[in-house]
């Protein structure tokens, strides 16, 4: 008996694939043409390419002051994640009453959409005063669920001895953390890492609330000065958001790995 | 050493090196400076002829500077720290020349037009 033939899967891959990048490709393209997008029949390949409408992005809006708020925030988010999410799944590795609860709590929380809490979240931030500012803007994604799970499934995957023996010798639970668990959970860190970023770094509807001034705005925001009525602004628009893209994908590519063995460790856990 | 030598540091690495390579070239061609030549149909220079030069916006367009053409048509114009410009001829006897795109990869970058501003000649 022979093994099947891998060319049918390859084949619908590669169909999956296509749809999945066409948008991209479309945005690319606009990018560099500035086709607007009622024009018809549209150019499916690129005509008049020129780089000068990432020229105009750089000027018409701030946004090197809009870059550096959008790395403040991420960086904020990223690193508030890989220890507060750390903290949270070491102590759900833990025996302790109502853990399952505590477990279950968590799960049912995921469920509930961010603009259900938005409202309260302002509240929480305006009593302390974080309104307009870089870490009020990081605030709702300091720590999240999610996350908090993949460090979980990591740190279960830790041999239980490990643990037992730094306990005999008297090591702290702090330690046992950022000594033992984290080192041993790296693809987990850059789960973290990844997805916080993402998460951050394309945030949109918080900062449109939380911010009072231009100065304070992340680059998502910046997206709508390029929503005009009176000029085709297509090119700079879609330009805009290559730009806003470019951080994300880097990060993923460098990091694609990690995140992959991320994401599937403790997936095969009993 | 060599601990420090991966595709992390390799690709941020190369990032700053073109940001600090591509900041060293701008500040070297940064005079804002615009120059080329108005001619007529048949070749021959249009001396003193008006070059306006308009900064292009987002959503409009502002004056900012005009010069004269000198005797073999050449103009030059100076200060401009814009990164998209018009540029419109008037001319005695011309008719108006339609505005130029001109577009630079930076504000005030040093530009000069290779193809002459060709003007036709009125009635």
């Amino acid at each position: 008996m022979g093994r099947h033939p891998t060319w049918p899967i390859h084949l619908a891959l590669v169909a999956v694939s296509f749809v999945m990048l066409v948008p991209f490709y479309w945005v690319l393209k606009t990018s560099v043409t500035g086709e607007n997008i009622f024009s018809y029949p549209p150019s499916v390949v690129p005509r008049d390419v020129n780089l000068f409408y990432y020229v105009d992005v750089w000027y018409y809006i701030p946004f090197v002051r809009f870059l550096f708020n959008s790395v403040a925030v991420s960086a904020i988010a990223v690193v508030s994640n890989v220890v507060f999410n750390a903290l949270a799944a070491y102590a759900l590795t833990r025996r302790f009453p109502g853990r399952k609860w505590v477990i279950l709590l968590f799960l049912s929380c995921m469920m509930i959409p961010f603009q259900a809490t938005i409202i309260p979240a302002y509240l929480i931030t305006q009593k302390l005063g974080l309104l307009n500012t870089h870490l009020g803007l990081a605030l709702p994604l300091c720590s999240t669920i999610v996350c908090i799970f993949v460090y979980k499934a990591s740190f279960e995957a830790v041999p239980r001895s490990l643990i037992d023996a730094a306990r005999i010798d008297g090591v702290p639970d702090w330690q046992i953390i950022f000594r033992i668990m984290l080192p041993l959970s790296k693809p987990a860190i850059a789960t973290n890492v990844i997805l916080s970023f993402i998460w951050s770094w394309n945030s949109f509807l918080w900062p449109l609330i939380v911010t009072r001034d231009k100065a304070m705005q992340t680059l998502p925001l910046g997206l709508s000065t390029f929503l005009s009525y009176l000029e085709n602004t297509t090119g700079a628009l879609y330009a805009f958001c290559v730009m806003v893209l470019v951080p994300g994908i880097v990060l993923f590519l460098l990091a694609q790995r990690e995140f992959i063995q991320g994401l599937t460790s403790g997936a095969t856990k009993g | 050493m060599r601990r420090w030598i991966n595709r992390y540091s390799i690709t941020f690495g190369l990032i700053g090196l073109a940001v600090l390579g591509w900041n060293l070239y701008v500040a070297a061609h940064r005079d804002g400076l615009l120059t080329g030549r108005v001619a007529a149909a048949d070749g021959s220079a249009i001396a003193g002829a008006t070059v306006k030069v308009r900064e292009r916006t987002m959503v409009s367009s502002e004056p900012r500077a005009e010069a004269k053409t000198d005797a073999q048509g050449r103009f030059r114009v100076e200060g401009l720290d814009y990164h998209h410009l018009l540029v419109e001829v008037e001319a005695q006897g011309f008719k108006p020349l339609p505005r130029q795109s001109v577009r630079l990869w930076f504000r005030g970058q040093n530009r000069a037009l290779e193809a002459p501003l060709t003007m036709e000649r009125a009635g």
